[in-house]
């Protein structure tokens, strides 16, 4: 049965094996095929990073500019600041506190009780 | 506008003139360039001095697109350099090849986007930055001041 289909195929067969091989040459390959993907997400992925560096230049530096809460936090600080520093001096200055303390040794030593 | 893939530019004579030449065709902000001074050898210090006052001196915008600079010198004070190829950012490392259809609509927008970018005022956006950054530096210092007069506070109790 196989050997009459190959009689009937019989000078059929170059063009049906030639027109397997065309279609194989046709078709792109699998790391052609892999390149272009991978080129495709690389020019996505750049898009974005553009964007995000478009973002930061112009709006964030343009709030940084005009928003600055420099001012404010400044101010809140050097408030903080003075108002430690008055607490500080009021506990060092204390009678009892360890400076005091330590000062009055001191002169003791020196001086004499 | 081409695609944004590494473009190597080899520095083979310490000279300022052939150094200035090559650096003026180079796609610097356009394009990820890579300044290759290693063949240099004995001169590269030399040879990156004069990129360097290439850049400073045409003031080159290395903007959206960083240029680095491939040599054996472990830094410079201005310049991104790197020892090899392999150190270099893989981001970039593409084969360049024809785009086909959608790949080419991408890259229109990828050069619309290269275009919008060249509209900001760099040298504006730089000094906001630098300002910001030294005023919250300031605050920063301040801030750990006050910890440590706290700290102090804390110790003395009550």
């Amino acid at each position: 049965m196989s050997d009459d289909k190959d009689d009937d195929l019989a000078g059929f067969r170059d063009f049906i094996e030639g027109d397997k091989l065309l279609r194989r040459a046709s078709q792109p390959s699998k790391k052609h095929k892999r390149d272009g993907f991978e080129m495709f997400s690389f020019l996505e992925l750049e898009s974005k990073r553009l964007d995000k560096q478009h973002k930061i230049l112009e709006e964030s530096s343009y709030l940084l500019k005009n928003c600055d809460p420099f001012t404010t936090l400044n101010k809140e600080l050097n408030k903080d600041i003075l108002v430690t520093n008055i607490k500080l001096m009021n506990k060092l200055y204390k009678k009892d506190s360890p400076m005091m303390k330590s000062l009055e040794e001191v002169f003791k030593g020196l001086f004499g009780a | 506008m081409p695609l944004p893939l590494f473009r190597v530019v080899e520095i083979l004579e310490v000279r300022r003139s052939s150094i200035w030449s090559k650096l003026v065709n180079a796609p610097i902000g356009k394009q990820p360039v890579v300044v290759d001074v290693r063949t240099a050898r004995d001169m590269e210090l030399e040879a990156l001095e004069l990129v360097d006052e290439y850049l400073e001196d045409n003031n080159v915008r290395d903007f959206p697109y960083k240029l680095y600079v491939l040599t054996n010198l472990p830094q410079h004070p201005r310049l991104e350099v790197f020892k090899s190829w392999d150190d270099l950012p893989s981001f970039f490392k593409k084969k360049n090849r024809p785009l086909n259809m959608k790949e080419n609509t991408l890259m229109a927008k990828v050069t619309l986007k290269q275009n919008s970018m060249e509209n900001i005022n760099f040298s504006e956006v730089q000094e906001t930055l630098a300002s910001y950054a030294n005023k919250h530096k300031m605050l920063a210092k301040k801030q750990s001041y006050l910890d440590f007069l706290k700290d102090i506070s804390e110790g003395l109790g009550g």
